[in-house]
Order: C-alpha cells, then structure tokens, then sequence
C-alpha cells in the first residue's frame, strides 16, 4: 500500500487537542447516560421476576435482583475506562497498519479520529432505548439481551442459535459498516489520502485487529458457557 | 526494526487466530459432544465424605438431580440452604452434591448447611476435569435433573429452587 509521503510527522501529529478530550469526555457522559437510562428505565424488577420464574422463588429472584442493584455501580466506573482502552487499541492498530504502509508512526491524531467515529456506535444504543420505551414497550429480558438495530441478528430466532454466534451476528450490522466508513474517512483527513486507501488501512488494520477480538470472544463463550 | 515488525506482527496475529480458531472449535466439539452424552445419565464415579464411591449403579431406578456446586459460592451456599430446607420434596430422587472441593472441605460445607443428616442428599467430591469430560460442568451452580429411566429431565444453569427441580423429577 503507497500512501501519501509528502507530510512530515510534525505535519500530521497535532499536540493533543483539548477539543479531543472534550470530544472523549462528551461520549463518555452520553455512554454514562445511556446506562443509567437503561438500567432504570428499561431494566425493571418484573422482568427479572418474568425471565427467573421458571427457576427461582420469590425470594431467591429479590435476592439476585438486590445483589444487582449492589452491584450497578461497577459499570459506571467500567465505561470510561473501556472508552479509553477501546480508542486507544484502535487508534492502536491503524497506527501500526500505517507504520506498515507508510514508515510512520501516528497515534494522537487516529486516537483522535476514533473518539470521533465512536458517535456512530452511540446511536444502536438510542435506537434501543427509543424502541424499547416507545415502539415495543411490552419486552422480555431475552428482547433486550439480543436487540441490536439494523443487524444479521435480527434474522434469526434468539432462541434457535447457539450462544457463540449472536455477537458476530450482532457485530455485522450497518451501524459498524457506517464506523469503518466514518474511521477511513478521518484516516483520510489526517494523512491526507483519497477514501478507498483509507478505508483499505482501516480494514487491514483495525479489521484484523477486530476479527482478534471477535474469535476471541467466541472462544471465551463456549468456554464459559 | 521494521522488517521484523513487518513479518513478525502478521504472523503473531494469524498464529493468534489460528489458536483461538484451534481452542474454540475444540471446545465447541467437547461441548456438542457432551450435551449428546448427558441425555442419558452418564456412567460416573464420585467419593462421598465417608470416602465410599458413588455412581450411576447405586443410584438405582430412582430420578436423579445432580447439583455441580463450589463451597465458596454464594448462590450454591443459598442452593444447599433451600435443599435442607425442602429436602422433603425431592424425597423421591437421589440427590447428589458434586463438587471439585476436597473432601475436607466438603465436609465442613455439610456440616455447616446441615447436609449430613438428609438421606436423599449426598456431598461427593469429582475432580474439575472429569466434571467437566463426563457432564461438561463448567460454572456452578449446574443442575442436572434425571428421570427413573435415566433420560434427562431439565439442566438449569445458576441457582435453582427446590421448586424448580421437583417440578421436572
């Protein structure tokens, strides 16, 4: 892959910008949002009683209930923690595959550009809350665990596959399609090259990095499950 | 430095797909396998606290719950509790406690949820591999309900009531 030589490091790394971090910060409040919207306005104590009535009493229900709410607050500290680590193994891989492509070495700028693409992966959750409070507001459990808009999912009876495959099929959905677009398109922008070979780094690059994590997924859950 | 990286970085990242590749079709194979194999109670040697052995073959025509379970538990702490409590409804079955614990502690853990005295319960020590080869036990709790014929009724994963269970003998 020949990209664009004519920019020199200083041209392209940009010191960290504040508007960056805002930008990081921002996402971060919204995911913290969506969560805490979630969990108490989707998430009630009748569909854990709905979902474990097969298998538990009253009593053990509450109970599991209870230690969930003691537990909630775990994934308000986990979000920006996974935010930081996720751009930045991101940003991560597209440096390499440009480090690959073009004997450089840019970081801040793709770090930069995937705080950036992550607005598109908030609107699934939006569209999931809007669905489930507006549109289908009578839901089990098991519609929430496997909701995801626009996906290959949505093709298949949630109870008919097996466990290992509803994240790769949740995965392949237009949302991550419009990611991997918005992710070249920034690459573009900062190493200033036309669109398809910018998209051809993101998918080298970041999509070997993702298909890592997607067989490594699989593996954890028929290995848990 | 760069051509080490070049040649180095993809072959990392296919030996790590390949692995992945190789531990999880393995996994999924044991796991089809097993789930065929625990349609029917499957053949099984466990050690109970006074360090006799108990299997398929002294369950004798009865049904059968097996209940995979670790001391340090909660909800298998909880499970134990409500199997003392309502031992009466699953006077039928021969229920066995199977753990990957040592014995010792299984016996504390009896004592302690008052498991000795119930004559339809039975603590038994399994090690974690053969648990997992013969009834691909993995997380605990982990129910497995056997009809008299030694079909399988019902598995439950995570904490079941005594309810539950009975519903399926």
């Amino acid at each position: 892959m020949h990209l664009s030589n004519t920019l020199s490091l200083q041209d392209i790394e940009k010191p960290p910008s504040e508007n960056g971090w805002l930008l990081f910060a921002a996402i971060t409040v919204v995911s913290l949002l969506l969560t805490f919207s979630g969990q108490h306005l989707l998430l009630s104590d009748e569909l854990y009683f709905n979902a474990l009535a097969e298998q538990m009493t009253y009593e053990q229900i509450q109970k599991a209930i209870a230690q969930n709410h003691e537990w909630s607050w775990l994934a308000y500290i986990i979000i920006p923690i996974f935010n930081l680590l996720k751009f930045s193994l991101v940003a991560a891989c597209i440096s390499l595959g440009y480090y690959f492509a073009a004997d450089r070495w840019v970081f801040k700028s793709f770090f930069r550009v995937a705080i950036q693409a992550e607005l598109v992966l908030l609107l699934p959750s939006v569209i999931k809350l809007i669905w489930f409070l507006f549109v289908q507001p009578d839901y089990s459990l098991q519609d929430l665990q496997y909701f995801y808009p626009l996906s290959v999912l949505n093709f298949f009876e949630p109870t008919a596959i097996a466990p290992w495959l509803a994240y790769p099929l949740q995965l392949g959905n237009l949302f991550e399609l419009a990611y991997w677009l918005v992710l070249a398109y920034g690459v573009s922008q900062v190493i200033e090259t036309p669109m398809p070979k910018a998209f051809g780094l993101v998918a080298a690059s970041y999509g070997s990095g993702l298909l890592v994590w997607v067989v490594f997924v699989m593996f954890l859950t028929v290995s848990l499950s | 430095m760069r051509t080490y990286l070049k040649w180095g970085l993809p072959i990392l990242i296919a030996g790590l797909i390949a692995y992945l590749s190789w531990g999880f079709t393995t996994k999924l194979h044991h796991k089809q396998k097993t789930a065929e194999r625990i349609q029917t109670l499957p053949a099984f040697t466990a050690y109970t606290l006074n360090r006799s052995i108990v299997n398929s073959a002294t369950i004798g025509n009865r049904p059968a719950v097996i209940v995979y379970f670790d001391p340090d538990c909660d909800h298998c702490q909880r499970e134990a509790d409500e199997l003392r409590q309502k031992a009466a409804l699953l006077n039928t079955a021969q229920v066995i406690l199977l753990s990957s614990a040592p014995l010792p502690t299984l016996t504390t853990f009896a004592k302690a949820h008052q498991l000795h005295d119930l004559l339809n319960v039975q603590v038994a020590h399994m090690d974690k591999k053969t648990a997992y080869e013969t009834f691909g036990f993995v997380a605990v709790p982990d129910v497995l309900i056997y009809h008299a014929d030694g079909s399988l009724s019902k598995r439950f994963r995570g904490e079941t009531s005594v309810e539950a269970i009975a519903r399926h003998l």
